[in-house]
């Protein structure tokens, strides 16, 4: 599914994809919500590296991080790391065994507002695709 | 037989609805009906309140239990509804209803969207702090407002400047 050993270091150029467990976060017009791009209680946003897969690779994948976590997946929002690190995150590869390509969103902001509008940017820089 | 019914229509007809035996889901019924009857007594919000409150109280009640989003997000509290009930009763006449959301935190989310670069989007938490944030075009805001009965002059600007032409 997924290259053996994928590189630690997240490049600017690389894809993120945030997939969507949460029918809420897409509006009618099928873009996003920033609330789905809000850090984590732990303070961090979960993303998978595309790193050269296949769409149907990706989506095996994230059909079994839904099954896993027994939610539906409506989709993902895929963004640049590039669009990440413009907002003053950082994005690190922290894969485990059911997802090597697995990168956490992080420094954030304490402060909630300012999150908000990192948000709004992430959500603004991203494509969502639909499960179809 | 299973009925489905908006939360207004349910409510309207004095009928508290319960999702389970929890406190919570009982508390957060008590707070929607109390929701309820401040937006249907309120002079200004009228019909288009009811609608936005049958979101809210949907939106609350897919977000009662941890996890939520698949993502560890925390539940949302009745206290975060009663406040978002409280906020919406508060918006003057003529504000455009907000659609709902719910954040990671827990906290509930009322947004004002044009487009994705002009947009509004306020969280209230539990204890009725407003964090606001707004993109339009070039310019952003964010920033806190507590909230007293009254919607901050702040966030009505920024509504008013989301929904200008």
């Amino acid at each position: 599914m997924t290259a053996p050993d994928p590189p630690n270091v997240v490049t600017d150029d690389e894809l993120l994809a945030r997939f969507i467990l949460f029918s809420r976060w897409i509006r009618e017009d099928r873009t996003l919500r920033p609330d789905g791009f809000m850090p984590s209680p732990n303070s961090d946003l979960s993303a998978t590296r595309h790193l050269g897969l296949s769409e149907l690779a990706l989506w095996q994948i994230a059909q079994a991080v839904a099954d896993a976590l027994r939610k539906t997946l409506y989709g993902r929002a895929d963004l640049k790391t590039a669009d990440v690190r413009r907002q003053r995150l950082q994005a690190d590869a922290a894969p485990f065994p059911e997802n090597p390509n697995h990168a956490n969103i992080t420094g954030w902001p304490a402060d909630k507002p300012a999150q908000k509008i990192i948000a709004i940017e992430l959500a603004a820089a991203a494509t969502f695709l639909a499960r179809e | 037989m299973i009925i489905e019914m908006a939360a207004s229509t349910v409510l309207s007809m004095g009928a508290v609805t319960t999702y389970g035996t929890s406190e919570t889901a009982r508390f957060v019924a008590e707070k929607a009906e109390q929701g309820r009857h401040q937006l249907q007594t309120s002079y200004s919000f009228g019909l288009d309140g009811r609608g936005v409150l049958d979101e809210l109280y949907s939106m609350t009640k897919g977000c009662l239990v941890a996890g939520w989003d698949g993502y560890g997000a925390a539940p949302v509290c009745a206290e975060a509804f009663t406040q978002a009930c409280r906020f919406l009763e508060a918006l003057p006449f003529g504000v455009p209803a907000p659609s709902v959301g719910a954040e990671p935190d827990g906290q509930l989310t009322l947004e004002w969207y044009r487009s994705p670069r002009r947009l509004l989007s306020v969280s209230i938490s539990p204890d009725g702090d407003l964090h606001y944030a707004a993109i339009l075009g070039p310019s952003k805001a964010y920033g806190t407002e507590a909230f007293f009965g009254e919607v901050p002059r702040t966030i009505l600007g920024l509504i008013h400047r989301v929904q200008a032409t």
